[in-house]
């Protein structure tokens, strides 16, 4: 099979417009930043587009929030019309908080846009000097789709939104982490006529081998919430004459998060501590996208300095000092979050049988889960008073992760109930 | 401690009491009410504690030292003690221990004797009456609640309930009691504000939606208009269009009607009239000039004509040309003869000054004679240069003769001193004479070492010695020839060195540095000969070199041999006969002892070194006189060489005469000389060649000269005296003043030719004229032709209707020109000729006029449609720019995210707590202190097993009790007796745990069952007893007789107290 090479670039979960999480107080560059991050870095995208000269662009889902859509709509719109004037199409599936009719209504795109609406819809061809380069449609788990497929010898991309085909994207995910895709072809034969399977739950960078080709997710281009920004962004993907596909990820990401830990030694002082952070930070580089830095120092240890840390203004001071030294121009804002922790690097050699610490965390694992439902369950019929910020209560109860409430547990007992920690001497 | 005996002096109701005491068990004091138990009682704790004020009037007083006083007999570790202690005003009574001293010293011990426990315990806890034992306060008391509060869970107890009140403070922050406070509260209600601020900022997305399709609303309302402006712009323009379009149309029209009336020759020139005028002025010119020629062409021939010239001059040009040349010629003939002339006097000169150097013997004739210097010259040089090698190799050969001649004899000489001790012996005869000493010398040897063999042979054991021979070893000849050959090559080099730079003077400039590196080559061989030669001698010249030792010392023993005593005979005999021989004489040290094994004879060894030595010198003679011999016959060559160098040397001097005579040079053995005159007799005879052929140059020259006078001469008589002109003698003027004539004829010949070819010309000009004219009346006849006219005049008139028809096709052109500018500002509009035919400007201009008026009103329309679509642009700008619902949004999300932060710790805190309670529970149930563990055992026993645990909740002062349906129950609702028997419980359990840490004292109840029912006295009586058998000492006081008889049943005999009279008046009284 001989193709005539070409790119594309596959990005997913845009979330255009959607606000980050767990950015705190931070000053207005900082939030201004933060609020324009996730349209900025669909801006990168589009350059990339521009940049690579790519024959297509797949968004495979959540590109914005139905609900709060006007400048991602913009944002989308303006976009299309750029790449139309470079001759760049894009196909667009829907996912779970831009669904099917948040695509028909209200929205401006020019014809170079393609949106499959319909799980049904036929494929299309991108057409470049009149030879057909790829037909691309959304992934359908019936045979009928794969025998649609007219052009041989194009490449055939499938299309999958995010939060659609959970079943599959879940075993692909379990694939691409076992490496055995014996079951996964067993139950969907369907994936395997492919020759890229665009994946759109945006959850991590990953790619699955497929008899003719990848199915690739690229993870989400500015990650709302804490997860690492610099192993995700879009997938520029370079189509070869023989189909072989080379995946290479391109960062777009604007605001990064670090987690940076720190252990405090005896004889670690205040300025060997900044000159760790800032050794820290200097042996980070920012990638080109990055603008925001969301930096989380964990400070593990005990002592004066530990001490002298757990004061707010402290904690600002230090903060203050690591970026008044280090003054580098990186053109990246920095914002600083310190959290002191105990040092629980003795618990490994720590005998816990048969300790209060071994039994909460036992009652903890045990009682959690069926906790947390008697917990929601409980919420709406506490004794509120008559206010409306209850429901937000309630609401946000319904939210609660049983992941980080276990987290924290965990932390209090190893905080407090731990038999040889800082507190009983 | 124990108690084993009481002792009161006087202490209350008691006087001189003793009570004997067990050391261990129960001792149960019986008496009845006011027999003084109690007194008792407080007698005990003041030995130990001090005495204290009574404030009932029935103790002791403390203003006297009597009124107090008595002691207790002891055991602590073995030993038997007696504390005794007396009142002291104003104190608690002084005590002594054993035999101590009253004060201090006893007070420490008998501090250390109740274990440093204090008074207010041993009172809550070790002396209890029924009044401390219901009440709870006495189990508070700090030192008595540590033991059973503070200390009832451990460490681990500790965390939960330092964990437990942290989490409880935490979930108070996260979220108050009342609901209406705390983290949780602030950020849910910040987000209900959002929400409320967001809300009254509406839906962005909505009225986002609402402007734009405002937006595209207005956008096609400005279509429409545009669109319907453009068709009646269009329209207007259609009319416009026709309004200007119809006046160049019709005149265009007009126009073409006019030219196409008019009727035109197409072959008339248009410019027929200018070319038949211009045609007729070229003629009327070319005649005039054709005229003009003519005229000058006749003045010119006539000039011609008129300037000939005397031509006679040239009659003799001939002969004067001939005149001048020879005149010429003449002139460089007789300057080549001054030159030639002075060259051969030169010549001349040369010749008589080398004839002079000569000799005057020497004459032209003699020079002519003599041989040519080509041949003469090689000969001479040949027979010179045969002469002169000829002495130098004579030359040579005599000095090398007498050099050797000088060695040989210096040889001679040597060699005559070295054979003089020979005594005018041959030395053939003495060489052979002592080659033969050598040889018996060296077979003596043989002999001695056989002899010392066979001496060997004959004695197995004996030692053997060898002695080293030495041999003299000549030098091998072929040393000698190589050192010869080396030295006489340094030789020959350091002559050739030394002889090169002489040869080689004229030539190289290096060959001396060869030469010299030659003899320092050759030097350093002789020498180095020389060195190796003196060094072989000496090496070979070493006697312990000529044996080789290797030989004897690896000879091995020779073995027994029977028949060697005659070997050794005939061995010894032999060497008798060489020493007697030779005349050596034997000496002890020569021969040896016989027997010995000591084979070398010292003498004989340096008689065989000395005879070597002497041999080699008689050969080294032997080899000199050979060599002497050699050079007497090369000294003898040499002679022959020199004559025959010699008559070499006469002949070539003979032939070097010859050749000198026969080339007439004065005979001289002096080669430089003859050499130099041989060159002065070569230039000489040279000088003369070239006399003699310079003369004959010069006479030649003379002849020519000669010749060339007659010529002119004749010349000069040739010419008539009008070319003479008195100037006979002079050629030079006659040719001088013909060349003049000449020149001015031939410049009249000149001016005439010129008039010729002139009037040639203006001739040809004039034919060209004329065929010219005929040319232009052709053309003219053509153009009236092609005219179709005969005359001037008919052309004129033709001319003027043809400039209107152009001028009727320029009109068009531009009426045409304009219609099509009309036509090209509207490209869209086309004519239609027959809407042209029906145009009508007066309709025309009112539809115009009421299109303007339609246009206007659109624009209006335009105008504000433009206006409002800005509008909604600026706020789709607007909308596009406000940030406050984003910022909103991401405030909420933040909020959102703290709050939701904040839900997951309350619940996780939530959850905590729950598992700490847990765990706390379980920690109170089953892991409580040591203490209310045994006193839970204890409760047991005493209520016959209806209350079987007694527990402290974590952080709290009290106790619970667990009955047997596992309901717990506080102290307050417990019954009275159940209350006496807990607290009887948990003391028994305090009481054991202090014995467990070494704390003993005995323990004193006071009347402490009487509540108890008969079950449970029973049941305590039993636990008093085990309690009593675990070794702890217990006084009970009681009045009740019954419970003296249980304690009596039980084999515990009872102290009957007897009835204090004393006391119960006492009593009684006060």
């Amino acid at each position: 099979m001989s193709l005539r090479p070409f790119r594309f670039i596959h990005a997913t979960n845009l979330r255009l417009d959607q606000p980050l999480w767990g950015i705190g107080s931070v000053n207005s560059d900082a939030r201004r930043i933060a609020e324009d991050a996730t349209l900025t870095a669909f801006h990168h995208i589009v350059d990339a587009c521009i940049d690579h000269k790519v024959a297509c662009l797949l968004l495979t889902g959540n590109s914005f929030d139905a609900a709060h859509a006007y400048r991602a709509r913009m944002t989308l719109e303006d976009a299309c019309e750029r790449l139309a004037e470079h001759d760049v199409e894009i196909f667009i599936v829907p996912g779970e908080t831009d669904p099917s009719h948040s695509w028909i209504k209200g929205l401006h795109l020019p014809p170079n846009v393609t949106t499959f609406v319909s799980r049904h819809s036929e494929p299309v061809a991108v057409v470049r000097d009149g030879e057909v380069l790829a037909t691309v449609e959304p992934f359908e788990d019936r045979h009928s789709s794969a025998q649609r497929s007219s052009h041989s010898s194009a490449l055939r991309i499938g299309l999958i939104g995010a939060g659609q085909h959970e079943t599959l994207q879940e075993k692909l995910a379990a694939v691409a982490a076992s490496n055995d895709d014996k079951q996964l072809l067993e139950d969907f034969p369907i994936a395997g006529t492919f020759g890229y399977l665009a994946l759109g739950n945006g959850s991590e960078h990953m790619t699955v081998d497929l008899p003719r080709g990848i199915a690739h997710d690229p993870g989400c281009p500015q990650p709302l919430d804490g997860r690492h920004t610099t192993d995700m962004g879009c997938s520029l993907i370079d189509v070869d004459r023989a189909g072989q596909l080379i995946v290479k990820m391109l960062p777009t990401a604007v605001v990064r998060r670090e987690e940076i830990e720190l252990k405090l030694k005896d004889d670690t002082s205040w300025d060997s501590l900044v000159q760790d952070m800032q050794s820290a930070l200097l042996d980070r580089d920012p990638l080109h996208t990055e603008k925001l830095w969301l930096v989380r120092w964990v400070i593990e240890g005990e002592g004066s300095l530990a001490d002298s840390l757990r004061e707010s203004t402290a904690q600002r001071e230090l903060t203050e000092l690591v970026e008044q030294e280090l003054a580098d121009d990186r053109g990246v804002i920095r914002i600083h979050e310190v959290d002191l922790r105990a040092n629980w690097s003795y618990l490994s050699n720590l005998e816990i049988t048969g300790t209060v610490f071994e039994e909460f965390t036992n009652v903890i694992d045990q009682r959690l889960p069926t906790h947390i439902d008697q917990f929601r369950k409980r919420l709406p019929a506490i004794d509120w008073p008559e206010a409306g910020w209850v429901r937000h209560v309630i609401d946000t109860g319904e939210r609660m992760s049983s992941r980080d409430i276990a987290a924290h547990a965990h932390d209090l007992a190893r905080q407090w109930l731990l038999p040889m920690g800082s507190r009983d001497d | 401690m124990r108690i084993t005996d009481v002792n009161i002096d006087h202490f209350g109701v008691w006087r001189e009491l003793d009570v004997p005491l067990n050391d261990h068990g129960v001792n149960v004091f019986y008496g009845p009410n006011e027999a003084g138990k109690s007194t008792l009682m407080r007698f005990v704790r003041g030995v130990l504690y001090g005495f204290r004020p009574q404030v009932d009037g029935s103790g002791y007083s403390n203003t006297t030292r009597g009124d107090a006083q008595g002691g207790l007999r002891i055991i602590q570790d073995g030993r038997e003690h007696v504390i005794r202690r007396e009142a002291e005003p104003g104190e608690r009574g002084r005590a002594r221990f054993d035999e101590l001293d009253w004060g201090k010293s006893s007070d420490a011990r008998i501090k250390q004797v109740v274990s440093d426990t204090s008074e207010s315990m041993y009172e809550n806890i070790f002396a209890i009456g029924l009044a401390e034992l219901q009440e709870l306060a006495t189990l508070d008391a700090d030192e008595v609640a540590e033991h059973i509060y503070g200390m009832s869970l451990g460490p681990d107890g500790e965390r939960v309930l330092r964990a437990r009140s942290t989490f409880e403070k935490e979930r108070q922050r996260l979220l108050s009691d009342d609901r209406k406070a705390g983290e949780i509260v602030r950020l849910a209600s910040r987000l209900d504000e959002l929400d409320r601020e967001m809300a009254e900022l509406g839906d962005v997305t909505d009225k986002h939606q609402q402007l734009r399709m405002e937006k595209e609303r207005l956008t096609a309302e400005i279509a429409d208009a545009q669109l319907r402006r453009s068709d009646l712009e269009r329209q207007l323009r259609g009319h416009r269009f026709m309004d200007r379009a119809y006046g160049p149309w019709k005149r265009e029209r007009q126009l073409r009607s006019e030219r196409e009336s008019m009727s035109l020759l197409s072959s008339f020139p248009e410019d027929g009239l200018t070319r038949f005028d211009q045609i007729e002025h070229e003629l009327t010119d070319h005649r005039r000039k054709r005229d003009a020629l003519v005229a000058e062409l006749d003045k010119l021939e006539r000039e011609a004509d008129e300037s000939t010239g005397d031509t006679e001059i040239f009659q003799h040009e001939c002969t004067v040309r001939r005149l001048g040349d020879h005149r010429e010629e003449l002139r460089q003939r007789e300057r080549r003869l001054k030159d030639k002339q002075a060259r051969h006097d030169a010549l001349q000169e040369k010749l008589d000054a080398r004839l002079t150097e000569l000799g005057s013997h020497w004459t032209l004739d003699r020079i002519s004679n003599a041989p040519l210097p080509s041949t003469g010259t090689s000969r001479l040089w040949d027979a010179a240069r045969r002469y002169q090698l000829a002495g130098s190799k004579r030359k040579r050969t005599v000095k090398r003769y007498k050099k050797v001649v000088s060695a040989a004899q210096k040889r001679q000489n040597a060699f005559n001193e070295r054979i003089k001790p020979l005594g005018g012996k041959s030395l053939s005869n003495a060489i052979h004479a002592t080659q033969n000493r050598f040889d018996d010398i060296r077979e003596l040897n043989r002999l001695r070492i056989e002899e010392a063999r066979l001496s060997a042979a004959s004695m197995p054991t004996t030692t053997r010695r060898l002695s080293m021979n030495s041999e003299f070893r000549d030098l091998p000849p072929l040393f000698y020839v190589l050192m010869w050959f080396f030295t006489l090559a340094g030789i020959v080099l350091f002559f050739s060195g030394l002889l090169w730079p002489a040869n080689s003077l004229a030539g190289g400039n290096t060959a001396w540095i060869v030469g010299a590196i030659y003899a320092c080559f050759g030097l350093m061989m002789a020498g180095a000969c020389w060195t190796v030669r003196q060094h072989l001698e000496q090496f070979y010249g070493d006697p312990t070199f000529s044996e080789t030792q290797t030989a004897f010392g690896s000879r091995e023993p020779e073995p027994y041999n029977p028949h060697a005593e005659h070997d050794l005979t005939r061995v010894r005999q032999a060497i008798g006969d060489i020493v007697g021989k030779h005349n050596l004489a034997p000496t002890s040290q020569a021969i040896g002892i016989a027997g010995d094994v000591q084979p070398v004879d010292i003498d004989e060894s340096d008689l065989l070194i000395r005879t070597a030595q002497r041999l080699a010198d008689l050969k080294t003679l032997k080899k000199d006189e050979q060599q002497i011999q050699s050079r007497r016959n090369r000294l003898s060559r040499y002679r022959e060489i020199m004559r025959d160098r010699q008559r070499n040397v006469t002949q070539r001097r003979r032939e070097w005469c010859d050749v000198l005579r026969d080339m007439g040079i004065d005979e001289t053995l002096k080669v430089d000389a003859a050499m130099k005159m041989w060159q002065s007799i070569t230039d000489a005879h040279h000088l003369r060649k070239a006399v003699a052929l310079t003369k004959d140059d010069v006479d030649s020259e003379r002849r020519a000269v000669d010749e060339l006078k007659r010529q002119i001469d004749r010349l000069m008589g040739e010419l008539p005296s009008d070319v003479l002109a008195g100037s006979k003698s002079d050629p030079d003027v006659v040719i001088t003043r013909w060349r003049s004539q000449v020149k001015q004829l031939d410049s009249t010949q000149g001016e005439r030719a010129k008039l010729r070819r002139q009037a040639r010309d203006k001739r040809r000009e004039a034919d060209l004229l004329d065929s010219s004219l005929q040319d232009l009346s052709t053309r003219r006849s053509t153009l009236l032709i092609q005219a179709g006219v005969s005359s001037r005049d008919e052309m004129e008139q033709r001319m003027h209707s043809m400039t209107r028809h152009r001028e009727l096709a320029r009109l068009i052109d531009d009426a045409q020109s304009e219609l099509r500018s009309v036509t090209d500002t509207e490209t869209e509009l086309a004519i239609v000729e027959e809407d042209l035919l029906s145009f009508d400007s007066g309709r025309n201009k009112q539809s115009v006029t009421k299109i303007e008026g339609e246009l206007k009103q659109i624009d209006h329309d335009l105008q504000a449609a433009h206006e409002e679509i800005g509008r909604v642009k600026s706020a789709l700008h607007e909308l596009a720019n406000d940030r406050r619902a984003v910022s909103l949004r991401f405030e909420r999300e933040q909020i959102a995210a703290d709050l939701n932060r904040e839900m997951e710790a309350w619940c996780s805190l939530d959850l905590s707590i729950d598992a700490v309670d847990q765990i706390r529970n379980r920690l109170e149930r089953h892991a409580q202190s040591d203490t209310l563990q045994l006193a839970s055992q204890y409760l047991d026993r005493l209520t016959v097993g209806k209350y079987h645990n007694v527990w402290s909740p974590l952080g709290e002062r009290h106790l619970c009790i667990d009955d047997d349906g596992d309901q717990t129950l506080r102290v307050e609702q417990l019954s009275t007796g159940t209350r006496e028997q807990l607290f009887l419980a948990i003391r028994l359990a305090m009481v054991r745990r202090f014995a467990q840490e070494g704390i003993e004292l005995p323990m004193v109840l006071d009347d402490v069952f009487v509540n108890f029912d008969q079950i449970r006295t029973e049941a305590a009586v039993d636990t008093i007893l085990d309690f009593a058998d675990q070794g702890h000492q217990i006084m009970l006081f009681t009045c009740h007789l019954h419970l003296a008889h249980m304690f009596e049943a039980k084999g515990v005999e009872p102290v009957w107290l007897p009835v204090n009279a004393a006391a119960l008046e006492e009593r009684r009284a006060g």
